[in-house]
């Protein structure tokens, strides 16, 4: 049974159609995260999940009970803003007692639960400083106490470590997943951050204009991406025109080479990550490519590679191994069978 | 060059400040001149008039009735400006930009005008010329302020945190009450102050809609008639301190976040 059930959800402002008949089923415990470009409504379906928006149509199980028009006050999700939303009027004590001070409980057990809490991102230290004497590192670990404290079902993360430097993003990363795994939560993380996507959920929904492009793991979206839209926002891909007669082959620059999928659109495209672009492991399908540059990028280099027709196409390989070509050469690149996919374009 | 230009600037300005400040300072020299015409050189120094003000039943009345009605127009205009202001911040409704800038005009309106207006309504109503009639004047020129004033501090104030309370679990109520009213608290303060001032020495509407009861204002102004005296200008000096001291905090509060 699923933790929260997002059923043929539609969302519109006006007469932009921001939520597309959207289902998504999210796990009891797990770290799924949103991930899309802005304005692609990841943020509009966790607001739904909050409660902040109610959808057109469709329906939000928590629990397999219908929360879809319950207000925010009235659900036990609670959230993590961007921009932290810490009453300035309140100390950290109190910001984190907030929430917990609305359900019944005894004045002690508030205090003690405030406690647990600021021990848990070690921020005892700080107990009576206002936010604004704070910086934003610190901001957001009381936003985060101030979330959990109530011991909300789920709790939703809306791009909250967007404000912070990169330093300090790497580190909350880590202490979030660190986190999760200490509360055995569900947490549903929303952010356009393909790298802070990856190396945190267990799951990760790909959002595009309102739609689930792909729902999976970081490999499987990473390695076998099932759209032109995935496979070029995570990491780096490249996207060759091509064409298709039939099912068991295609064309690039006039030459047809061997190759069994599922696609039947005429324009397609062929997906590849630079990493898979080999000179040494002979394929099939082979292509002549000139050396344009070759650049040096810390552990990997990188090859600009140009085929007769002007495709451009990237190559990378370990900058450990030995440069044995230059630039302006002539050289075959091999693609194997194994590494590459066939899109609609 | 830049240094004339600076010069001729800073002169301006203090010759305006000069022309503005200079009568008032007169005011407060002659209050404590003991003789009772009004005249350089000051020979004697006193209270005397400041004292003889304290004895003054009909002045002590006026200043009775003056602070009776600033606060109570003031409790008015708080009572129906804070939820007008809320609800212009949160809700989208229709006639709202409308509402928004006709809630201005009984500030940019000539008090005779609303003056005028009220003097030939009231009686319509069947509200009589009286305390009564200028209470519910001073209260429709203050709720403008009260808008307009605790508006701008909501249109400061971070949308989120509402979201944050609400999603912690708050009612709306607690919500307002717990989150937004503590956060717009200074703006209020500083709106009752400003307020309390403008009530205090309000002429034109309360000109028209008084009755045997005076003012401060219209007491003064009532004095006068009779020729200056120097108690006017300790009345005149007591009032220039209290409500330059009120604005003086009313900004103060207004600018704290």
């Amino acid at each position: 049974m699923s933790k929260l059930e997002l059923k043929a959800i539609n969302k519109s402002f006006g007469s932009a159609h921001i939520v597309n008949n959207l289902d998504l089923q999210i796990n009891d415990g797990e770290f799924l995260t949103i991930l899309g470009p802005s304005g692609c409504g990841k943020t509009t379906t966790l607001r739904m999940i909050a409660g902040f928006e109610i959808p057109n149509s469709g329906q939000v199980l928590l629990n397999s009970q219908d929360i879809t028009n319950l207000p925010p006050y009235k659900r036990n999700v609670n959230t993590i803003f961007q921009n932290y939303a810490l009453f300035p009027h309140l100390n950290v004590e109190e910001n984190i007692a907030f929430g917990v001070q609305q359900m019944k409980m005894s004045k002690m057990e508030i205090n003690k639960r405030v406690d647990e809490m600021l021990e848990l991102v070690q921020m005892q230290a700080f107990k009576t400083r206002k936010p604004y004497e704070m910086s934003g590192g610190q901001q957001q670990r009381v936003a985060i106490a101030r979330a959990i404290a109530p011991d909300p079902e789920i709790l939703l993360l809306d791009e909250p470590l967007g404000a912070l430097d990169l330093k300090l993003r790497k580190q909350m990363q880590f202490e979030l997943k660190q986190l999760h795994k200490d509360l055995n939560k569900t947490f549903v993380y929303v952010t356009h951050d393909q790298e802070e996507a990856l190396t945190m959920s267990d799951r990760i929904a790909v959002m595009n204009r309102g739609v689930i492009e792909q729902l999976s793991d970081s490999k499987t979206l990473y390695n076998h991406p099932e759209t032109k839209f995935v496979a070029g926002f995570i990491g780096e891909a490249n996207l060759i025109p091509v064409k298709i007669e039939n099912k068991s082959s295609f064309t690039f620059e006039d030459k047809t080479f061997e190759f069994e999928h599922q696609n039947d659109n005429k324009e397609a495209v062929l997906f590849i990550r630079p990493e898979n672009v080999s000179f040494d492991s002979e394929t099939d399908i082979a292509l002549t490519v000139r050396i344009e540059d070759v650049i040096f990028v810390g552990n990997h280099r990188k090859y600009k590679l140009v085929t007769a027709s002007g495709q451009k196409i990237i190559k990378t390989e370990d900058s450990s191994l030995a440069l044995t070509k230059i630039i302006g050469q002539s050289v075959t690149i091999y693609l194997s069978p194994n590494l590459i996919q066939i899109f609609n374009s | 060059m830049k240094k004339i230009r600076s010069f001729i600037i800073s002169f301006s300005a203090f010759s305006v400040l000069w022309f503005l400040y200079f009568p008032i300072l007169i005011i407060i020299w002659f209050s404590f001149n003991k003789e009772s015409v009004s005249s350089f050189p000051i020979e004697h120094y006193s209270f005397d008039w400041y004292i003889k003000l304290s004895h003054n039943e009909s002045m002590i009345q006026a200043v009775k009735i003056s602070f009776f009605i600033a606060i109570l127009s003031t409790i008015a205009a708080l009572i129906i400006g804070i939820p007008s202001a809320y609800a212009l911040h949160k809700y989208n409704y229709f006639g709202k930009n409308l509402l928004l800038k006709i809630i201005l005009l009984p500030i940019t309106l000539p008090g005779i005008v609303t003056g005028v207006a009220m003097l030939s309504f009231f009686p319509m109503l069947g509200i009589p010329l009286s305390l009564k009639a200028v209470l519910i004047g001073h209260t429709t020129f203050l709720i403008a302020i009260m808008i307009t004033q605790i508006l701008a501090r909501f249109k400061k104030l971070d949308p989120y945190l509402e979201m944050a309370a609400s999603d912690l679990g708050a009612s709306p109520l607690r919500v307002f009450f717990k989150v937004i009213l503590p956060n717009i608290k200074t703006a209020i303060i500083g709106a009752v102050l400003l307020s309390l001032v403008l009530s205090m020495d309000e002429i034109p509407i309360t000109f028209f809609l008084i009755s045997r009861d005076n003012t401060l204002p219209i007491e003064i102004y009532g004095m006068m008639r009779r020729g200056i005296t120097p108690e006017v200008n300790a009345v005149a000096t007591l009032v220039f301190l209290l409500s330059s001291a009120a604005i003086f905090m009313s900004l103060k509060f207004n600018k704290e976040n």
